[in-house]
């Protein structure tokens, strides 16, 4: 009988060329949508070879041609022959200077709520950090624009993950700024020649306010950041001792 | 099978028949024996003045109708029933936090479905405007419609394939409730 399932999770070969192909893939489109299971396959795989080729790239002369480029560095052979030439010139020419301060880390993880179908599968997104189409990037300038707009200062933990997306990214403060002026535009029907909201429906949820406001620029602002377990206080600064002058020393 | 016997136990019976009798004069007689009254019978006692000292239909020879199993449980649904792992409920979701983003409800730890629904088309439209996805555009977009009914002319689609045609069939996710803190479960540690 024929059987339906062609491809299985528990032969070597199938797992192997899922790996490459999802690897290509995930540099391709920059982040993609799939399972948890596969995303977190993937992610050691995908880590390893862009951490390898990228290392590999440093150390080939910088002056030949790409395709030369390409051929010259053994780490894109794990990739599928149809894919290297394409994959491999997006890896040379705009993630080694995306990453160059980078030698692991290249992805994250976001857990999703399981998808609409019949088997109910957990999903994730795995995508490329530092990126342009990067979606925890743009969650976080989401979270930001609302509160500009509700007129709240930004909390804690929203500055901790503004400042670890803008850490390493070329121009990073800039391009969020940025990107927070699109956020109020795109999903807040924000028109900034009136800077105002329009939209009805915007302005509506625009009130649900978040529930402690204390942790927004109030007394509680600093404390989700400081750790429970260990109650440290800041050193007090030190007071200026003077030292007596030397007798020896020649007045 | 009279519903007495159903009802089974003499012990039932015997102790019964001698309450619904007593019932009509007074309750006050069965703190005295010190056993714990069945609230139930209460609820007997003012079911029975409210018809007029009779007593109601669902008292039958002196018994109070209980639901009754109508067969022994066997030895393996007893056990399946009792030693299968028992943790085949729905569970109340404790991890519902405010999205900051939208405000509405999401599991912590989750990204908020609604936020990325929203993110995921505007990226696309990004990657659209910078030419990483390219749209096929179809070659006979621009057909005189007098050759369009010419060369595909109106075929009948039936009903069923209308309905099938509309979509329907492919589950769309619900609209998030907005959150409120008054509705959601806090756990107190």
């Amino acid at each position: 009988m024929p059987s339906l399932q062609k491809f299985h999770a528990n032969v070597a070969r199938h797992v192997k060329s899922m790996d490459k192909n999802l690897t290509a893939n995930l540099i391709r489109h920059e982040y993609i949508v799939t399972t948890r299971t596969k995303a977190k396959r993937v992610q050691a795989k995908a880590e390893t070879f862009l951490a390898d080729a990228l290392h590999r790239n440093d150390k080939i002369a910088q002056d030949q041609p790409i395709n030369s480029k390409i051929v010259a560095n053994r780490a894109l052979n794990f990739l599928q022959p149809p894919d290297k030439f394409e994959v491999g010139s997006k890896i040379i020419q705009e993630l080694a200077p995306r990453y160059q301060q980078r030698r692991s880390g290249f992805t994250r993880i976001i857990k999703l709520e399981p998808r609409l179908g019949e088997d109910k599968a957990p999903m994730s997104v795995i995508e490329l950090v530092d990126s342009e189409y990067e979606i925890k990037f743009w969650y976080t300038a989401k979270i930001v624009a609302r509160l500009e707009l509700q007129g709240l200062k930004v909390d804690d933990i929203t500055q901790l993950n503004v400042q670890k997306l803008t850490k390493f990214r070329p121009e990073g403060e800039k391009e969020f700024a940025a990107a927070v002026e699109t956020c109020k535009v795109e999903f807040f029907k924000y028109d900034p020649e009136t800077q105002q909201v329009t939209d009805p429906e915007a302005l509506k949820n625009l009130e649900n306010l978040p529930v402690n406001l204390e942790y927004y620029g109030g007394d509680l602002s600093g404390s989700l950041v400081a750790s429970k377990r260990f109650k440290t206080q800041p050193r007090p600064e030190k007071e200026q001792a003077e030292i007596p002058v030397s007798p020896f020393v020649a007045k | 099978m009279s519903l007495s016997l159903r009802l089974g136990g003499s012990f039932l019976n015997e102790a019964l028949l001698g309450w619904v009798p007593r019932l009509t004069l007074g309750l006050g007689a069965s703190k005295t024996s010190g056993i714990a009254r069945d609230s139930r019978l209460d609820d007997l006692k003012k079911q029975i003045e409210a018809n007029n000292g009779q007593p109601p239909f669902m008292i039958d020879n002196g018994t109070i109708l209980r639901a009754a199993p109508k067969k022994k449980m066997s030895h393996r649904r007893h056990r399946t029933k009792l030693y299968t792992p028992g943790d085949k409920q729905m569970h109340p979701l404790n991890n519902i936090v405010r999205c900051p983003a939208c405000g509405h409800v999401k599991r912590s730890h989750f990204m908020c479905m609604h936020c990325f629904a929203e993110i995921r088309t505007f990226l696309k439209g990004k990657k659209r405007e910078n030419g990483l996805i390219k749209d096929v555009e179809n070659p006979q977009s621009d057909l005189d419609p007098v050759d369009e009914r010419i060369l595909y002319p109106g075929k009948f689609v039936q009903e069923d394939e209308r309905m099938l045609q509309k979509k329907e069939w492919i589950p769309v996710r619900e609209e998030p409730l907005m959150y409120n803190s008054k509705q959601t479960k806090h756990i107190k540690r």
